[in-house]
Order: C-alpha cells, then sequence, then structure tokens
C-alpha cells in the first residue's frame, strides 16, 4: 500500500518541476490528469507560477563598493597583519616604479664610473708614436 | 573546476593577498546578493558577506576541487547566513525583520497601490518589501533553497550539491517555501 504522505511529497516535488517546465513527459502527463481533475491544484499551481515570476523578477542588490576593503581591515586588525603571506617587493612596489628606479640607478652608476679617474670606462692615454726601423740601430756603429 | 579557479584557489592557499582581492571582486556581488536575500537587512548581510570571505580564506586549504570554487562559495555563505538567522532568533533582535531602509522608505511614503503582475518584473520598492518579508517568514531551510532557485536561478543540481541535501528533499523543501510564499504574496500580486 503507497503511504499518503510519500505520495503528497511525490505530487509536491512533481508540482514544483511542472511549473519550471523540467518534468518527464510521463511525470507531466500524470500532473496534468490530476490538474483536469482537481480545480482547487489548479488554482494552486497559478498561484506558484505568480509567486515564482514575482521572486525571480527580484532585482539583484550589488555589494557595498568598500566591502573589498573592509574584508581586509578585518583580516588584517583579527591577525594583527600576519595573515597574509610576507609580500615580496614586487607585491608591494609597481613593476614600472621598479624599472624607472633600476633605470635611474643605471645612470648614475655610468656617470660615477665615467667620472672616476680610474674608472673603467675611461679611455687609456694614445700610445707615442714608434720610431722607425733604421734609428733603432745604434747611431756610431760603423760598417764593417 | 576551471583552470583559472585551480589557479587562484592554489594562490589562496599561498596566502596570497593579491588572490584574495581578485576573488572578493568577483563573487562579491554574488555573495551579498545571496546575504542580502536571505537576512533582509544590509547591514547584517554586509556583515556575514566579510565573514563569508574571511571564512573561505580561512579554510580555503580543505576545499576540495572536485567541486566548483562558486559551489562552494555558495554553500559557505549558505552555512554562515543559517547561523546568522539562528542567532539573531536567539538574541530575539528585532533588526532581523527590519527590511533594508530603501525598499521600507518608499512603501511607508503612502498606501499601498495597484502592483504588477507578477509574471512582469518587479517594479517598485513596495513589492520587494513584500517579497523580502515573506522570504524572511520561512525558516532558514526552506528560505536557503527557494533563494537559490529563484533568486539564484540555480538547478536543482547545484542546490543538492549546496546543501548536501538529496534530490526529493530539495524538491519538496522549495515547493514548500513557494506553498508558504504564494499565502503571502497571492494577495498582493493578484
Amino acid at each position: 500500500m503507497t503511504d499518503p504522505a510519500s505520495t503528497d511529497e511525490r505530487l509536491a516535488a512533481m508540482l514544483s518541476d511542472y511549473v519550471d517546465g523540467t518534468l518527464a513527459p510521463a511525470d507531466r502527463a500524470e500532473v496534468e490528469a490530476a490538474l483536469a481533475a482537481d480545480p482547487a491544484l489548479r488554482a494552486e499551481v497559478d498561484e506558484l507560477r505568480a509567486s515564482v515570476g514575482a521572486l525571480k523578477s527580484l532585482p539583484p542588490t550589488a555589494a557595498p563598493p568598500d566591502l573589498g576593503k573592509s574584508v581586509e581591515e578585518r583580516i588584517h586588525r583579527r591577525s594583527a597583519g600576519r595573515f597574509f603571506a610576507r609580500r615580496t617587493l614586487g607585491d608591494r612596489v609597481p613593476f614600472g616604479v621598479l624599472l624607472i628606479v633600476a633605470l635611474i640607478a643605471l645612470v648614475i652608476l655610468l656617470a660615477v664610473l665615467w667620472s672616476s679617474p680610474t674608472g673603467s670606462l675611461k679611455r687609456p692615454p694614445p700610445a707615442p708614436p714608434e720610431p722607425p726601423a733604421e734609428s733603432l740601430l745604434p747611431r756610431h756603429q760603423a760598417p764593417p | 573546476m576551471t583552470t583559472r579557479d585551480r589557479e587562484l584557489v592554489r594562490r589562496l592557499r599561498e596566502r596570497d593577498e593579491r588572490a584574495f582581492r581578485e576573488l572578493v571582486a568577483e563573487h562579491r556581488d554574488r555573495v551579498y546578493n545571496l546575504t542580502y536575500r536571505m537576512l533582509g537587512n544590509r547591514a547584517e548581510a554586509e556583515d556575514v558577506a566579510q565573514e563569508v570571505f574571511i571564512s573561505v580564506f580561512k579554510t580555503v586549504d580543505s576545499f576540495r576541487e572536485e567541486a566548483k570554487l562558486s559551489t562552494w562559495l555558495y554553500r559557505v555563505t549558505v552555512n554562515h547566513c543559517k547561523n546568522r538567522i539562528k542567532y539573531l532568533a536567539r538574541r530575539h533582535d528585532r533588526s532581523q525583520d527590519e527590511l533594508d531602509e530603501s525598499a521600507g522608505a518608499v512603501a511607508a511614503q503612502g498606501p499601498a497601490g495597484p502592483l504588477p503582475r507578477p509574471d512582469r518584473a518587479v517594479e517598485g520598492a513596495q513589492m520587494e518589501k513584500v517579497l523580502q518579508e515573506a522570504i524572511n517568514s520561512l525558516d532558514e531551510d526552506h528560505r536557503a533553497v527557494v533563494i537559490l532557485r529563484e533568486v539564484e536561478d540555480l538547478s536543482i543540481e547545484e542546490i543538492c550539491e549546496i546543501t548536501g541535501l538529496p534530490d526529493g528533499t530539495v524538491k519538496s523543501r522549495l515547493h514548500r517555501a513557494r506553498l508558504a510564499l504564494r499565502k503571502k504574496i497571492t494577495r498582493h500580486v493578484s
């Protein structure tokens, strides 16, 4: 024998699917037969459709714009700043700023090297011209 | 779970602050809308939404990656909301019944006039107030199911995954919640 309570549960589940339009054809035929025989059930379905339509038209509610900031503040307050992992320099300073600082440092380094008397960028002074080959012979050497 | 969500979860597990910001930016409206509809009060909704993100960040190590990240967020949000509803009920705090001023203030401006048909978009704050009051009258279990289905537009399968309930129980709760809401809403929408 079928338990009336379980039948109600089953019909309840089927009615929701029927209102949603997701009921399998065989089950839909069963519900429609029940609806045809029961005006009260028809009225119930109509009212369900009306309620569902109203609920679905509720406008979405956007979060407050500072929600993210508030969450982070709450986290930092509770954890005394230890909640998040230690951030690297690259996380704290934008890459563009790091690049500009690196270029400025490079320019300064080059300028220092250039102006230093011992700097490796300075060219050595030009060597004196080599004397001609005959001048290398002793001046007063007699021919044999 | 998508590759992007997997990567986001990996970074969250490394306590990456930027990953946390991305998570909040991506899901804040979804989480807040659910907390607001569950609690019917902006201040409570914002407070619970913050707790949801903190909880997600703290417990991300226990997240099993076979579920979608959004599903897990919904689950955490629903659980937080249900706990808050119980807490407020225990405290007999009337504030949970106070509707948002933006909806209530308009309703208080004059007597209720003709309301829009239910098959059209809800056009006024009065109707929103009626609907939110009807939702607030449900217990937390029925409230969660009907909001996930009608407001968040999730499938029955997704609701089963979020709530951990079998298919038949979700459908049964949904139907009972709809019946209860119908009684409160019908006289306003007909």
